[in-house]
Formats: C-alpha cells, sequence, structure tokens
C-alpha cells in the first residue's frame, strides 16, 4: 500500500464505531416511538371506536343507541375488554339496554382487491340488514360516493340474509336478498355484494341467538382495534 | 449576525420558488400526485411533511459531526423514519378522518426523495440554523406546491374548495382530475405554465441587459 | 375473501389493473428520471422486481414474528429491510456482472427511496397476505412497474427527436404522456372484472 493509503486508512472510523453509532440511533428511535405509541393508542383507539359509532348512528337515525364490541371466546361471542383489538362485531343497544342489532363489518373486493371496508347493521330477530355504511373506499371517487346515495342506499333497508346476497342488473332486484347494481358501477356494487356475503359467512353462524345476548356493561368502553 | 440573518433567511426563500422541490427539483411527485385530490389532503400532507423535514434537519444537523460517512445514509433513514412514525401516530389520534384519507402515503414520506435529498445535500453540511431555514423554505415550497394541485383538482373534479361547493348543483364535475390521468395532465400542465412564465423572465432579462434588436 | 380470489387475479390486478405507477402513483422518481432508453429500463425494472420479491418474503417474516409486538416500528424496519436488500443485490451485481453494475450505475442505489417497494411492503400487511400471495403481488407488482417504465421510455424514444416546443420538453411532456397511458390502463379495469370476478 502507498503512504497515503495507509493514512488513509488510518482516518476512517473502525467498524465497531459504525456499528455502535447506528445502534444508538436505533435504540433511540425505538425508544421514542415507543413513547409517542403508548400516548397515542388510547385516543386512536376512541377515534376507532367513534367513527364506528358514529355510522350506526346514522343508520338508527332517530334513536339514541349504545354498543360494546363483542369477540368470539370459547365458542361463545363475549364482551371485548376495552383496548381489544381482535376481530369482532359490534352489539347495538336501545339507552335502556335492549338488544337492538349487530354492527358487522366486512371487506369486499371490487376494482382494488380489497377495495371496500363496509359497515352493515343486521337485525338478527328479522334476519335482515337495516343499513350499510362505507367505512374505507379505494374504489374511484365518484363511485365510491355512489355506495352512500340512494337509490343504492335503498337496497340495505331489508336486505335479507337468510340466503347468499345477489347482484342483479339495476331496477332487475325482485327477491329480498337481491341488491339492485349501482347503474355504470357494476364492479363497485360487486364488491359490496362480496362483503355482505363474506360478513354473512363469517359471523352469522357466531351470533348468539335471540334472547341470549351478552347484557350491556356500562363500564365496558368498546373499542376496535385492527381487523 | 445580520449577515448570518440575511444568509438563513435566502437558504428559506430559495425553497419557496427558485429551488422550489416539486416545479423545479421534480422532487416528491408520489404523494403530490397521489393526495392532490383536495386541498384538504394537499394541506394535510404539506404539514406533515413540514413537521418530518423540519425534525429530520434539526437532528441530522445537530449529529452531523458524530455520524461517520459510511453509515450516514442509513443513519438518515433511521431518524426520517422515525419522524414518519411519528406523525402517522400523532395524526391517527389527533385528526382520523384526514389520516384515513391520506393512508399510505404518511408512511410512504420516509422515501420522499426530497427528505433524504435535504439531509444529504445540506443539513449534514450546514449548522442547525441555516440547516432549519433550509428545511423550512422547502418544506413550504413543497406544500405550496402540493395546494395549487389539490386545488385546481378539487375545483374542477368535485365542483368544491376545501369542501364548500363553488358553482351549485348544475356543475357537472370533470371526474377525471380526481383519477390519476388527470393527477398527470393536470401537473404537467402546471409545469408548463411554470416554464413559460420562466421563459418569459429569462427573455425579458437578456432583452433587458441587450438591449433592443436592431433589425 | 371469495374464493375466486385465485392468485392469477392478484397477478393482473397487480400488473395491469391496479397498476402501481400508472394508477396508484408509485415508483415515479424512477419513472421520470430513468433515460429514456429500453434497455435500461428493463434492467432496471427486473432489478426493482427481485428487490420486490425479496422484501415481501422479508416483511411476511416481520409481521408474522416481530410487529405484533411493536406495531409502530413497521416503517423503520420496512427501510432497514429494503436498504439491506439493495446493498445486498448491488453487491451481487457488481461481483456477477461487473458490465450490468455499469450499466445500471446511480440507480441501483436509488432502488432503495423508489416508493413502490415500501409501498408494495405496507399494501401486503394492510391486505394480510399470506407469504404466496405476498410474492405473487411483488412479482406482478414490480412487472407493472416495468412495464409503465418501458413504454414511457418506448415513447420517449421515439418522441426525443421530435420538434415540441421548448417550454413543454421534459417533465412537463413527460407527465401528459404518463397521463395519457394511465387513462389507457384505466381501460383494463372494467375488461378484467368482468373476466375474473
Amino acid at each position: 500500500m502507498s503512504l497515503e493509503e495507509t493514512l488513509d486508512k488510518k482516518k476512517e472510523p473502525s467498524s465497531f464505531r459504525l456499528v455502535i453509532t447506528l445502534t444508538l440511533i436505533g435504540l433511540c428511535s425505538g425508544a421514542a416511538l415507543a413513547a409517542v405509541y403508548v400516548k397515542t393508542k388510547p385516543m386512536i383507539d376512541a377515534n376507532k371506536a367513534a367513527f364506528l359509532e358514529e355510522k350506526l348512528v346514522e343508520i338508527f337515525k332517530g334513536q339514541t343507541i349504545v354498543t360494546q364490541k363483542l369477540i368470539p371466546a370459547d365458542g361463545k361471542m363475549v364482551v371485548a375488554q376495552s383496548g381489544d383489538g381482535s376481530p369482532g362485531v359490534l352489539a347495538v343497544y336501545t339507552a335502556d339496554g335492549k338488544p337492538l342489532a349487530y354492527g358487522l363489518i366486512g371487506k369486499g373486493q371490487g376494482y382494488a382487491a380489497d377495495g371496500v371496508e363496509l359497515l352493515f347493521a343486521y337485525d338478527p330477530i328479522k334476519e335482515v340488514v337495516v343499513g350499510m355504511r362505507a367505512l374505507d373506499s379505494k374504489e374511484t371517487p365518484g363511485f365510491g360516493t355512489k355506495m352512500g346515495e340512494e337509490p343504492f342506499q335503498s337496497n340495505f333497508k331489508a336486505l335479507s340474509f337468510k340466503k347468499k346476497v345477489v347482484l342483479v342488473d339495476f331496477g332487475k332486484k325482485s327477491a329480498a336478498h337481491e341488491v339492485d347494481a349501482i347503474s355504470g358501477a357494476t364492479v363497485t356494487s360487486a364488491a359490496v355484494v362480496d362483503a355482505a356475503n363474506n360478513v354473512r359467512d363469517k359471523w352469522l353462524p357466531r351470533l348468539p341467538k335471540p334472547g341470549s345476548e351478552p347484557a350491556f356493561q356500562k363500564k365496558a368502553i368498546a373499542s376496535e382495534g385492527e381487523e | 449576525m445580520l449577515e448570518e440573518q440575511g444568509q438563513n433567511y435566502a437558504e428559506f426563500i430559495k425553497g419557496l420558488w427558485k429551488e422550489n422541490p416539486v416545479f423545479v427539483q421534480v422532487l416528491g411527485m408520489c404523494p403530490m400526485l397521489a393526495v392532490t385530490t383536495s386541498a384538504v389532503n394537499a394541506l394535510a400532507m404539506g404539514g406533515a411533511t413540514l413537521f418530518v423535514l423540519v425534525g429530520s434537519s434539526l437532528f441530522v444537523s445537530l449529529l452531523r459531526k458524530y455520524i461517520p460517512k459510511q453509515v450516514r445514509i442509513s443513519a438518515y433513514i433511521i431518524i426520517i423514519a422515525t419522524f414518519v412514525t411519528v406523525a402517522d401516530l400523532v395524526l391517527k389520534a389527533v385528526a382520523f378522518k384526514v389520516h384515513k384519507e391520506l393512508g399510505a402515503f404518511i408512511d410512504l414520506i420516509v422515501v420522499n426523495c426530497l427528505i433524504l435529498g435535504r439531509q444529504e445535500a445540506f443539513a449534514s453540511r450546514n449548522g442547525v440554523k441555516a440547516a432549519l431555514s433550509d428545511a423550512l423554505g422547502m418544506a413550504f415550497g413543497f406544500a405550496i406546491a402540493l395546494f395549487c394541485l389539490g386545488a385546481v383538482r378539487e375545483i374542477f373534479g368535485a365542483g368544491q374548495l376545501f369542501g364548500v361547493s363553488l358553482f351549485g348543483d348544475s356543475f357537472q364535475p370533470w371526474q377525471i382530475m380526481l383519477l390519476p390521468p388527470g393527477g398527470f395532465i393536470m401537473l404537467g400542465l402546471i409545469l408548463l405554465f411554470f416554464n413559460q412564465m420562466k421563459a418569459r423572465k429569462e427573455a425579458r432579462l437578456q432583452l433587458a441587459q441587450e438591449g433592443p434588436v436592431k433589425s | 375473501m371469495s374464493g375466486e380470489n385465485s392468485l392469477i387475479w392478484l397477478f393482473v390486478s397487480a400488473l395491469l389493473v391496479n397498476n402501481f405507477t400508472l394508477a396508484q402513483f408509485l415508483g415515479l422518481c424512477p419513472f421520470f428520471g430513468v433515460s429514456g432508453r429500453v434497455t435500461t429500463a428493463l434492467r432496471l425494472g427486473l432489478a426493482t422486481i427481485f428487490v420486490m420479491v425479496i422484501t415481501a418474503v422479508c416483511s411476511w417474516v416481520l409481521n408474522t414474528y416481530v410487529l405484533h409486538y411493536a406495531p409502530y416500528l413497521k416503517v423503520i424496519s420496512y427501510i432497514v429491510v429494503i436498504a439491506s436488500t439493495v446493498q445486498f443485490v448491488e453487491m451481487s451485481i457488481k461481483k456477477l456482472s461487473p458490465a450490468l453494475f455499469r450499466a445500471l450505475g446511480i440507480f441501483l442505489p436509488l432502488i432503495t427511496t423508489n416508493c413502490a417497494i415500501l409501498g408494495l411492503a405496507l399494501f401486503s400487511a394492510g391486505k394480510g397476505y399470506g407469504l404466496l400471495e405476498g410474492v405473487v403481488y411483488a412479482i406482478g407488482a414490480g412487472a407493472g412497474f416495468t412495464l409503465a417504465l418501458v413504454l414511457m421510455a418506448g415513447i420517449r424514444q421515439e418522441t426525443d427527436l421530435n420538434s415540441v416546443p421548448a417550454v413543454i420538453k421534459g417533465t412537463a411532456m413527460n407527465l401528459i404522456i404518463a397521463g395519457v397511458l394511465s387513462l389507457a390502463f384505466m381501460g383494463f379495469a372494467g375488461l378484467f372484472a368482468k373476466v375474473f370476478a
């Protein structure tokens, strides 16, 4: 090696120094992030729960409702502890604790895989969906909003879940389990029906039988985590 | 002191126009096109980017003497990623609906070439005050560019600005504006306009220097 | 997910219907920056696909075993994985084919800041893809990016010698070309949805 190269080598920091620097930076970052996460988690959980409740309140316009989250455990649906993020349903009650419906959340494939995430309010006694709201939509803007408007919304005022939900061309709905497509937005409509069937397959068998629902516990704070 | 203040001011100003990250340097294209479907989203993204850029520049400048050259890029990336995650969590906690609109693009700020570029080109070689001025200027320049495109796309694509309907019910929204092609083409047109203004300015300068051409 | 959600649809969707570049605005820096030469574009695209697949595998491992405990470390850990993968790929190419290394030049390290790769990791995790689905998604997404890159390079190769007003030359023109390409790709959405869904 020439003299220059030897001198240069002396100036280079050792591998140890490189590793130490990166490790220190990494550790500080990790610590900072852990702190921020712990601080913000309750706020985020509350936001998520409020968002869902807001949609349910919209569906049950005119009624005061309260909700609590139920998760599957040991073959039954039990009340979730606050902060529990596992998948579940949102049980809806009237102000005096009478069970009203279940909020079921499901995803459906449209243009984008997982294109729509929807909330269905399901009445277990009549076995119909009484309302639907979009929670998240990666479908093309414009068509996404049509999901929340009439006439598409009227499909979900009394959609039967007794049979598998079927999509029909606009104006051709003749049975309670059929959904009229949004004219000009067949794929997005298919996404909604896909979501409905996913939700129907996943949750209907697990819902408590009418009459044996868990009572509303005032202390339980419903919170929804990652699905 | 005054000279340093003048210097810092110059660093700030350059990010707004002369070295505007989007219009001149052509950086940060991904978020530029993806989140400018409305003015509010554009401003929120601008704010998040501002937070990340200023925060990272501050720390990179503070630590510049301690970070060995060989690992500098990795170090910068870790610092930037930390700020991005903080921005993501805080936004989810404070403005849940806005976070839903911006989606994954908050996390993608970490690969916004603008931020890493500023650390490498400026923050790692300059003092804290200068680095902060530079970061603020670039971030504001970016936010201004985002807002321009976002506002135009929202006005044409939804007939609204900040959610306020501008043209009434009879307006047929030009929906393509909210879709990817509209974003590309609109930004192209804005850049075209920008280039035209630059060319005119240069022509005027040249004319002033040379005097009118004798035919 | 409905039963018809085959891997083929996943691939085609990422390649054409939800093209990462022309529909989801990812990977735009190399898209506008890469020279207007089809061969360079193709090589960069293939290198990117490779990095994406490795990232998909590593991020799946991370997701399944590590990130449950610290979800806030998601961004940091993904970007570290990507940076390491690119470093590794760079060193391998340098050893195996110095000619290719020189041809790719600066674009190789720049793959790290390609938002398409981080975007892939984030989307994959968000949709809860398993290992196989994640890899198929990565190949589709990378192929879509490559497709967009090659198309753009081809068009620029053709139009480079045309006489175009000076004000529009450069990024402004490229953006408008991209807009037209994006418009064309939107057409795929309706076609394939009918065929596959």
